[in-house]
């Protein structure tokens, strides 16, 4: 037993002698094996479908293949958690949406701390949030649809569900001109969308990218948009802070780490994917789904993270958008 | 004739040397994929979703649309031989399909499942290119109120299925609606049922539950009654053709479903669906003899799956000329066009005329090389049975657990498909069927969505749903329904006091 105990506690002092030297060593050798990215949604889609572009450049700068893994679920909470748990080695990232920011306020049981259990690495981009109505729609502009929510609950609004950033800009609108809408969420954007083309829904808001096919081809009438510049695939439309009403939300994707995660390893990452978002077939596809990526040195997409989270904290707070 | 010249030329597209080997792949190794337990053609495409990247846009939508039409096809072939379904239509295909299989006869019944898929693909694909606004229009009279009564027909077509008692039906629909309330709520987002795990947050998936209900119980049973499975007589060609009686009750049933499901087909997220089992039901109540359903009727199995085939067919209308997908498999070609630069909408007919009618072309050979592929190989997909249980048990079990595994990647879902399978033996030892229980399990929660839609769109008033004319003409079928179901257990009553 004595000779079994003695051992281990060689053991024990061998590896605290190893640990800083092996973390100092992994950070100048990172990466040395496939990274992995956790994309919260199942294949298809947008999120997915920036991931998987991204895949190649990325791979290309970082020298070693980048690994898609796809975990669905609990709009998003499964993947976070995920890498929430992951060891922090700089081998697994994952991506987070925007209500990301907003679930340590609306969910009180998060199996992780976003804020204690993730550091936010890098930037992907946010989407152009837009308010239409179907082209048979009595309301032509903006003014209208503000003069039709002056009566509590008249106006219903679809969306792809509750937390979505699309959710969350209707209730800052709410808040900034002081009405009170209808809340009328979806299993997702599509059936929303559908809907409202079909006439059975007066007010949408959507992407662009999931609109837009629609509002060329006349169906839909975008009013405004909810993001802080105009849309460059509608720039003829109004921005709601321009309009008088500073909402300025979008959908975003940001690449998260469990938190202890080597800062020299998460600025070779930033910088990785920066770079690789900036190649010309990603901008191609973000340009095609009028998506805006930011480039956000990594104290930048902190910082954002930390304001987002707080914003939406208030939010939350203020209207009471929580699950009764 | 307009139609006629782009279809031609869809055909020339189509019948380019290396689409037309893409085509064939695409239909081998969905029909090998979806044959195996628990992996569909969501699993399918989204496996060789990747490997498309590298290809032309059109070739590579052909080879997922052939996956697509291979795996819903070899979804049939594990429901038929092993009773196996991976979702709700394949499920209706078991109730007919696996007692013709266990008569000696699943070949068949698979090649009257080939040919019913092919004339149902066929005939929707016909839909596809003449009636597409037509469908479209009417997807487009359906709001919140029309979806919330059509699925209440849904449920009373349900319980028509069972052949056993109907409270026992209704007992299985009521727990099936109870099971699909768990999860979280799509108007609050609050966790229902949940009991604090974060796994049941998105709500059991359906595959999860057809695989332990039919799968697992299937199992359990069969290794109690050893030797059943190896007793399957050997299958030459010649005992796969139909007996004139069996083509003759296949005609009719094949064309009614083909025109159901083509019309189903275009209503998003229920279309494909209900199609299957309001054919099966449709099917039971003309027959002179409903009593033979359940026990191998050659038109329990052609009905549904010429309905399913052609309900994937008109879901693309939604997908293409809309931009809006129907369902997860839906979603996710849908994906497939916009990572090749394809954005389906309004705008796809006249801006992608090549891509749009190549790949309606090659919906059509996909569905020929389907048949073509398959009768050949039906004899290999029965020597299935001949695997003696001991290989045949262990095997089908780890299947299935990988099949669970792979939708969400979560180890809580196999645990999940054993306790179903536990209970699914319950169901069994009680006389009860879990057909309609997997239906209503499906149906109940966007029952509930549409509902409380239509009631916030209404403002609280219920009138809403008889106010609307084509709302109140579902519901006066489904009453009718409900009615004749009580009339006749009513007077089976009568008769046998």
């Amino acid at each position: 037993m004595a000779v079994t105990k003695r051992a281990l506690i060689a053991l024990a002092l061998a590896a605290a002698a190893a640990v800083p030297a092996a973390s100092a060593f992994a950070q100048e050798d990172w990466p040395s094996q496939p990274v992995k990215i956790i994309v919260p949604v199942a294949p298809g889609g947008t999120t997915d479908g920036i991931a998987r572009l991204l895949q190649e450049p990325l791979s290309q700068r970082l020298g070693q293949p980048v690994v898609i893994e796809n975990k669905p679920g609990s709009a998003g909470v499964v993947a976070t958690d995920a890498v929430a748990k992951a060891p922090a080695d700089g081998y697994t990232f994952g991506i987070v949406f925007t209500s990301h920011a907003a679930n340590p306020a609306m969910m009180p049981s998060l199996p992780y701390d976003t804020e204690k259990d993730l550091v936010p690495v890098a930037f992907m981009w946010r989407s152009v949030v837009s308010w239409s109505v179907p082209a048979s729609s009595p309301i032509q502009t903006f003014d209208d649809l503000v003069a039709a929510a002056q009566e509590p609950g008249a106006v219903i609004y679809g969306t792809g569900g509750v937390g979505q950033a699309s959710h969350f800009s209707a209730e800052l609108f709410e808040q900034a001109a002081g009405v009170e809408m209808t809340h009328a969420p979806y299993r997702g954007a599509a059936l929303a969308t559908a809907d409202a083309i079909a006439g059975q829904l007066p007010l949408l808001i959507v992407n662009t990218s999931t609109v837009g096919e629609h509002a060329r081809a006349g169906t839909m009438r975008i009013l405004a948009t909810a993001s802080p510049e105009r849309s460059k695939m509608f720039p003829d439309v109004p921005t709601l802070t321009e309009l008088g009403y500073p909402v300025s939300i979008g959908e975003f994707n940001v690449l998260v780490a469990p938190a202890g995660t080597d800062p020299a390893i998460l600025q070779k990452f930033n910088a990785a994917v920066r770079e690789a978002m900036a190649s010309d077939k990603v901008m191609d596809q973000l340009n095609a789904r009028d998506l805006v990526t930011q480039d956000y040195d990594l104290e930048e997409v902190q910082q954002f993270i930390a304001e987002e989270t707080e914003r939406m904290g208030k939010l939350v707070e203020d209207n009471d958008i929580r699950p009764q | 004739m307009d139609l006629l010249h782009n279809f031609y030329s869809g055909i020339g597209i189509a019948f380019q040397p290396l689409n037309l080997f893409v085509c064939v792949a695409g239909v081998f190794f969905g029909t090998l994929i979806g044959a195996l337990p628990g992996i569909g053609a969501i699993a399918a495409v989204s496996m060789l979703l990747p490997s498309t990247f590298y290809l032309e846009p059109v070739t590579a939508l052909v080879m997922l649309a052939g996956v697509y039409y291979g795996a819903e096809y070899g979804g049939s072939i594990a429901s038929i031989l092993l009773n196996i379904p991976g979702t709700t239509s394949s499920a209706v295909v078991c109730l007919d399909g696996n007692p013709m299989a266990r008569q000696g006869r699943a070949g068949v019944a698979l090649l009257i499942t080939a040919v019913a898929s092919y004339t149902g693909g066929t005939i929707g694909i016909v839909l596809l290119m003449a009636g597409s606004p037509l469908l479209v229009a009417l997807a487009q009279s359906f709001g919140p109120a029309e979806y919330f009564s059509f699925m209440l027909l849904g449920l009373a077509a349900a319980g028509m299925m069972g052949s056993g008692s109907p409270a026992k039906g209704l007992a299985m629909i009521v727990l099936g609606l109870l099971l699909g309330c768990i999860g979280a709520d799509v108007n609050t987002a609050a966790p229902r049922f949940t009991f604090g795990l974060t796994h049941l947050y998105d709500g059991i998936n359906v595959i999860v539950v057809a695989m332990g209900l039919f799968g697992i119980t299937e199992v359990i049973f069969g290794m109690m009654a050893p030797g059943r499975s190896t007793e399957v007589p050997r299958v030459s060609l010649r005992s796969m053709v139909p007996t004139p009686e069996d083509r003759r009750r296949a005609v009719m049933p094949i064309l009614r479903g083909s025109t159901i499901g083509s019309i189903l087909g275009v209503l998003p997220g229920a279309g494909a669906t209900l199609s299957t089992f309001m054919s099966y039901s449709l099917e039971k109540s003309l027959a002179r003899d409903p009593s033979r359903f359940g026990k191998g009727a050659v038109e329990g199995i052609a009905g549904p799956e010429s309905s399913n085939n052609a309900a994937a067919q008109t879901a693309f209308i939604p997908t293409l000329t809309l931009g809006i997908p129907g369902t997860a498999t839906m979603a996710l070609m849908l994906g497939a066009m916009m990572i090749h630069g394809i954005q389906p909408g309004p705008a796809m007919m006249t801006q992608h005329a090549d891509i749009f009618w190549g790949l309606i072309a090659s919906f059509w050979i996909g569905n020929a090389v389907l048949l073509v592929l398959n009768i050949p190989l039906i004899g290999i997909w029965v020597q299935m049975l001949r695997l003696p249980s001991l290989y045949l048990y262990p095997t089908v079990i780890s299947l299935i657990c990988m099949g669970v595994y792979s939708i969400n990647f979560a180890v809580a879902d196999i645990l999940l498909v054993l306790l179903f399978g536990l209970l699914g033996c319950a169901l069994r030892l009680l006389k009860c069927e879990p057909a309609p229980l997997l239906i209503a399990f499906v149906l109940g929660p966007m029952m509930e969505e549409n509902f409380r839609r239509a009631m916030l769109m209404s403002r609280g008033d219920v009138a809403t749903f008889v106010e609307r004319p084509l709302s109140l003409a579902i519901l006066a079928v489904t009453v009718a329904i409900a009615g004749g179901m009580l009339l006749v257990s009513l007077r089976r009553r009568r008769a046998a006091q």
